[in-house]
């Protein structure tokens, strides 16, 4: 896939609107990791949590209601003083001052505890979700990836488990912390006098309000804004793929103005989100400072006029230090309302992906019903397969029967398809009616124009998709009994397009299999012509292929290509277009490697090149979905229909 | 290639300023409110200590008056605030535009060599991850920058002055948690760096089971790429852990120095207030002295934020860097020559390559008259891209020269040079938009019948007509809607337009079949006579024709004549021909 389909993976995509309901499953699948993985570390992380955020608040209490309240002043309300140095009690105060020392020590240790535990869970539990996405997907059926971009797919490992990392690493403590330091707040304050804690109320809402508000537009703007960065990302990818298009038709200024428009958007969006979350936190900040205001204005009328106030100790009078302490936790209380604020776009991101995450992985995946395995054999007194445990280079497969009673059927490569019927979508039927049969070793060849299917049908012999109608037998069983992995274990595929890993040409050739001695390797190269030039690399069979092999030809991507396929020794080989985008002198070197392979096998050979089709036992011609001639090469050209027409069109102005 | 010039952080920020451009003026205005708002701030909670003293002292208008100052303060800091973030945000948006602009009217100045250099992904994270990268980070230092300071300065000078004698507390503790934060974030640094290049191989591994899917399901792949995944997993989540485990201590060594400082002022304001009975200080002061505190520490943390916004945005800054100043390899000369004589070409004594003395083309000697048909043959990488490419000066050569209508290459104006030497790129691109916004490419000014006559040749008015919206159908990014066959006819109509001297068709017709491909020599011979045609292709079928074929083989040209010449005298191209003519293509019909 050409990386274009990366394209706005960035921007637009994290856009759509996730609804409210599934970002609530989201939280709720989100700790369900938690509470299975880490049910310990989340315990004493509350714990931790509490303790640290109480910790602070407890400190301003003892400074603010012990401190000054009993150890520096005496007296009640109006009367209250001084007191003089002979009355003050040193044993009290050192005693609290050892208090408040161990509340805060065990506070910091408490914060330090927390955050690293949490590292361990938000780290922990995003890496099981990245690890379990990943093994997901590997399971997913081919029409999953069919009808998505690759982008699509990349941008959930990347921008979607990023964002999940924000949140779960940075915003998750943070919340969760204000959250407790909101709670404790609010106790103190109700501990300390319930008419002022009524006035924070009213501020607290206030604030809320306030927060909503400027929120829901900041993000209303921060979503256009997105979608501008989608876009421009977008024409910023097009314009540069096609960038050398752009010189040589000198489209550069023209190119510049179309971008500039993209950009002049993309400028007046972010203005405006940033602008409203901007504002958000000064308004919240001095709000906080008004509140101050009247709460001093109340608590010092309530104490000139020694008015009691209810509070949870009962009815008091309010205090210089219960003032003092009051505003502390007041401050401490409004406070997190503007940081949780600030983190609201973070969270929604983060749902957003974790919605797309859990989607991924919700996904069924490739159904597998197969029962027949293949089992190493040996051969017994009448030719018939006896399973073994060690290898022995034949395959047979294992048929376990409902009455318990098991058959053994030797590999062998035969194939046959009958009155098949396949559609990609339901109801758009795109094979119809196929019928064809290989017997071991035979070489069929399927020839017609682009989209007539032959690759579809290639398809349904490894089980990337399932027939709709109809039976594929593989060795007289029913593909749809076969085990998928033990089915594509008996098939060799070569592809047009290489798709070789970043490792060594060692690894990549036993990615045919995976069980091959470096032996079996060197010969597998030998077979497909491929030894020569890797032993030319700078560092052998070691040399490290990186970016899909990117240094190698291509022709000599297809031979180690080839080698891979090779190596796994499988009596039935698919080579769909395997040498269409190579040069025909080069071809010639890999057609050599290809020939050495075939030999002895069932091949399946899609190409349009006739030197490849020509000496097949067998070539249908598909046209639309239909096989609609058949026959070896003679044959199809005294029939004079499609075949020798193509055949003779192709040579047209001889 | 970022190593070789290592900015200094202060370096690469020095060359991001300009970017701020038109837009100095918010910073200017962000400076000036987020001080006002400082100020504001600070006064806030000297008056505070006063508010607090009326109360205890029961004076009533005292506490009245100070409630008025302060919430006259406090709503001034919240205009000046918003003010603030009203400017930022310009600021800030409008910094990241500029880089962005200026990038991308970097890359038009890109000649071929530098396009090949950055990959079109790198180039798209540049501008965008990297841009909002530094941009956020522009935003936070630009209100960081005079807030952090002025409040660590202001309230040291406020403890000071409301008591003097404690004010050690601060000069202790305040060095000890700036370093604390500057000596933890440093140490993570590295380690960061370390995830964030297993996040590439990461992204790289789940990359290539995407696109391999098939191989992996074929081969049973997905145990060992699990592994594999799993290992990288593992890798990131242990450094991840580590890297926290460090940033971990930032919390509790800022809350340390907070109930450090609260702890020691209580102990000596008490002694303080309770010696005095309140006269050298009042209980007012002790809580106003315990929120400086606060504000000390606010400030270091904006301090230490900063750092490591910086530390995150220095990689962007530097990848942006590096781009803007990437240097055209090839730009018009001083005094250009702007007229193009006739479409004669001349290769004299040339020699090519790619990487220092990896030389692809070898001793290049050719001369062609305007008017001439020559057609290009040879295995894939025999440079035969190569060699073209120099015409049209998408690369310079290393030795010797090439000439078009007599004129060396190196003294056109490179516009010029381009408008009259169109080149149909192997590897070519149509653009989202209608059919006809893309051949305007050629000539923006281009009639609707010059548009069908240029279609008419390349073979493309029949299925243009065949669309129901015809020249107004909508391409789709990468030209998917259409087949490769009508991708290429269409780039060659566009390439007609420019109503060149010179007409070079890379291999732009291996997707059509063979009777359009024939159909389109044929047009182009009749119609346009006059131009100078190179044609490359696989096909023998394609070139036959051709007034000359040049044959090609590992960058150096090993036989040129005619067809009929080529097969008595050329071994290569004997050997392509009984390849070839063997048999037809099953290309065929599309």
């Amino acid at each position: 896939m050409p990386p274009s389909n990366l394209r706005a993976t960035k921007g637009a995509r994290n856009m759509t609107m996730v609804s409210r309901k599934e970002k609530r499953g989201a939280i709720r699948r989100l700790l369900k990791y938690v509470f299975r993985y880490y049910p310990l570390h989340f315990l004493l992380v509350t714990f931790c949590i509490i303790v640290s955020s109480s910790g602070g608040v407890a400190g301003s209490y003892v400074v603010g209601n012990v401190i000054i309240n009993n150890f520096i002043m005496e007296g009640e309300g109006l009367s209250q003083h001084i007191v003089s140095p002979s009355d003050f009690d040193w044993n009290g105060f050192n005693t609290a001052i050892i208090v408040l020392g161990i509340i805060y020590a065990s506070a910091i240790v408490c914060n330090y505890l927390y955050n690293w535990l949490m590292s361990y869970i938000g780290q922990g539990v995003q890496k099981r979700i990245r690890d379990e996405l990943f093994a997901h997907m590997q399971e997913l059926p081919v029409s999953y990836f069919d009808s998505r971009t690759h982008g699509d797919i990349m941008s959930v490992f990347t921008n979607d488990v990023d964002a999940l990392r924000e949140m779960l690493s940075r915003v998750l403590p943070m919340v969760s912390q204000s959250a407790m330091t909101m709670t404790v707040c609010f106790i103190m304050m109700l501990y300390t006098d319930m008419s002022l804690t009524a006035v924070v109320i009213g501020f607290g809402i206030m604030i809320f309000v306030l927060t909503m508000i400027f929120t829901k537009n900041s993000s209303k703007f921060f979503i256009k804004q997105q979608i501008e960065l989608g876009k421009t990302n977008g024409y910023i990818e097009e314009m540069t793929s096609g960038q050398k298009v752009v010189k040589v038709f000198n489209y550069e200024k023209r190119n510049i103005e179309g971008f500039k428009k993209h950009n002049d958007n993309l400028f007046k969006y972010s203005v405006k989100a940033n602008r409203f979350a901007n504002i958000l936190m000064p308004t919240v900040n001095q709000l906080g400072n008004l509140q101050y205001v009247v709460l001093a204005l109340v608590g010092g009328f309530m104490a000139i006029n020694e008015i009691k106030g209810l509070s949870l100790r009962g009815f008091m009078v309010i205090e210089v230090g219960t003032i003092v302490s009051f505003l502390m936790y007041s401050k401490s209380f409004v406070n997190p309302i503007g940081q949780i604020s600030q983190q609201m776009n973070v969270m929604a991101l983060a749902l957003a992906g974790a919605t797309r995450i859990f989607a991924v992985i919700d996904t069924p995946k490739e159904k597998d019903d197969g029962y027949v395995e293949l089992v190493n054999a040996i051969e017994g007194e009448d030719g018939k397969p006896i399973e073994v445990k060690e290898r022995t280079g034949k395959w047979a497969w294992k048929h376990p029967h409902s009455n318990g009673s098991v058959d053994y059927t030797w590999l062998r490569g035969h194939i046959t398809f009958t009155d098949v019927d396949f559609a990609y979508i339901p109801g758009k039927t795109v094979l119809h009616d196929i019928k064809m049969y290989a017997e071991p070793g035979q070489k069929v060849a399927f020839v017609g124009p682009t989209g007539a299917g032959k690759t579809t049908i290639t398809n349904l012999i490894n089980r990337f998709y399932d027939i709709e109608d109809g039976k594929v037998r593989y060795d007289g069983i029913n593909i749809n009994k076969i085990k998928k992995a033990d089915l594509r274990r008996s098939l060799g595929i070569v592809l047009q397009d290489t798709k070789l890993f970043t490792g060594t040409v060692m690894e990549n050739i036993k990615n045919g299999n995976l069980d091959a001695t470096d032996e079996m390797v060197y010969e597998a190269a030998r077979l497909a012509n491929a030894d020569s030039f890797i032993r030319l690399l700078p560092d052998g069979y070691n040399t490290v292929l990186t970016n899909g092999g990117s240094s190698l030809s291509q022709g000599q991507r297809q031979l180690i290509s080839i080698a891979r396929a090779a190596v796994a020794n499988p009596p039935v080989m698919i080579l769909d277009e395997a040498t269409s985008s190579i040069d025909s002198r080069t071809e010639q070197l890999v057609q050599k490697g290809m020939d050495a392979i075939m030999k002895g096998r069932t091949v399946f050979v899609i190409a349009h090149r006739l030197s490849t089709i020509q000496n097949s036992d067998v070539i249908m011609v598909i046209d639309k979905g239909r096989i609609i001639e058949r026959g070896n090469h003679e044959q199809l050209m005294a029939e004079k229909g499609k075949y020798y027409q193509l055949y003779t069109g192709g040579v047209v102005g001889k | 290639m970022r190593k070789e010039n290592k900015n200094s952080v202060f370096q690469t920020l020095g060359k991001l300023r300009p970017y701020v451009k038109e837009h100095r003026f918010d910073t200017y205005m962000t400076w000036i409110m987020v001080l006002l708002e400082s100020v504001c701030e600070v006064l806030v909670a000297y008056f505070m200590q006063f508010l607090i003293d009326s109360v205890k002292a029961g004076d009533g208008d005292a506490i009245i008056r100070f409630a008025i100052i302060i919430a006259s303060m406090a709503m001034v800091a919240a205009l000046t605030g918003i003010m603030a973030g009203y400017y930022s945000a310009s600021a800030a948006a409008g910094f990241g535009k500029n880089m962005r602009e200026a990038m991308f009217v970097k890359i038009q100045d890109f000649s071929f060599e530098n396009i090949d250099k950055f990959s079109t992904s790198s180039i798209v994270t540049r501008t965008t991850t990297d841009v909002t990268n530094v941009q956020n980070a522009f935003l936070m230092i630009i209100r960081a920058v005079i807030r952090a300071p002025f409040m660590m300065i202001f309230s040291l000078t406020m403890c000071f002055v409301t008591r003097w004698q404690l004010a050690w507390i601060y000069l202790i503790i305040v060095p000890f948690v700036f370093a604390a934060l500057i000596v933890i974030a440093s140490l993570a640094h590295p380690t960061f760096v370390k995830i964030f290049e297993k996040y590439d191989v990461l992204n790289e591994e789940v990359q290539e089971n995407v696109d391999g899917m098939r191989v992996v399901k074929s081969f049973n792949l997905q145990k060992k790429e699990n592994e594999k995944f799993r290992k990288i997993s593992d890798f990131i989540y242990r450094n991840f852990v580590k890297a926290e485990r460090l940033l971990a201590f930032n919390g509790p060594s800022l809350n340390l120095a907070v109930y450090g400082a609260t702890i020691a002022i209580a102990i000596f304001g008490a002694i303080t207030i309770v010696n005095s009975g309140g006269t050298e200080m009042s209980v007012g002061a002790l809580s106003t002295m315990i929120t400086y505190t606060m504000m000390i520490m606010m400030s270091l943390m904006m301090v230490s934020m900063v750092y490591v916004m910086i530390i995150i945005a220095r990689n962007s800054a530097e990848r942006i860097v590096e781009l803007v100043d990437e240097k055209p390899a090839i730009v018009s000369p001083e005094n250009p020559v702007t007229e193009i004589k006739d479409g004669s070409v001349e290769f004299k004594n040339v020699n090519f390559a790619y990487n220092a003395d990896k030389y692809v083309l070898k001793n290049v000697n050719l001369s062609f008259k305007s008017g001439t048909t020559v057609g290009i043959i040879g295995s894939t990488g025999s440079s035969k891209t190569t060699l073209i490419s120099l015409i049209a000066r998408l690369y310079d050569v290393k030795e010797g020269e090439v000439k078009v209508g007599g004129v060396n290459v190196k003294e056109y104006d490179l516009t010029v040079l381009r408008d009259n030497v169109a080149v149909v790129l192997q590897k070519n691109t149509l653009f989202t938009g209608t059919i006809k916004e893309n051949l305007m490419w050629g000539n923006e000014n281009a009639t609707e019948e010059e548009l069908w006559h240029a279609t008419d040749i390349a073979q493309a008015s029949e299925f243009i007509r065949s669309f129901p919206d015809g020249m107004n159908t909508m391409i789709v990014e990468g030209g998917g809607n259409v087949s490769g066959g009508q991708k290429q006819r269409l780039c060659i109509a566009r390439a007609l337009l420019k109503n060149p001297k010179i007409l070079i068709l890379d291999d732009t017709t291996s997707a059509c079949d063979t009777a359009t491909d024939a159909m389109i020599r044929k047009q182009l011979a009749a119609v346009r006579p006059d131009i100078t045609k190179f044609i490359i292709s696989q096909r023998i079928l394609s070139i036959k024709d051709c007034d000359e074929i040049l044959v090609m083989n590992e960058g150096e040209v090993i036989g040129r004549g005619t067809d009929a010449e080529l097969r008595k005298n050329c071994d290569v191209y004997q050997e392509l021909v009984v390849s070839q003519m063997k048999g037809g293509d099953f290309d065929a019909a599309e």
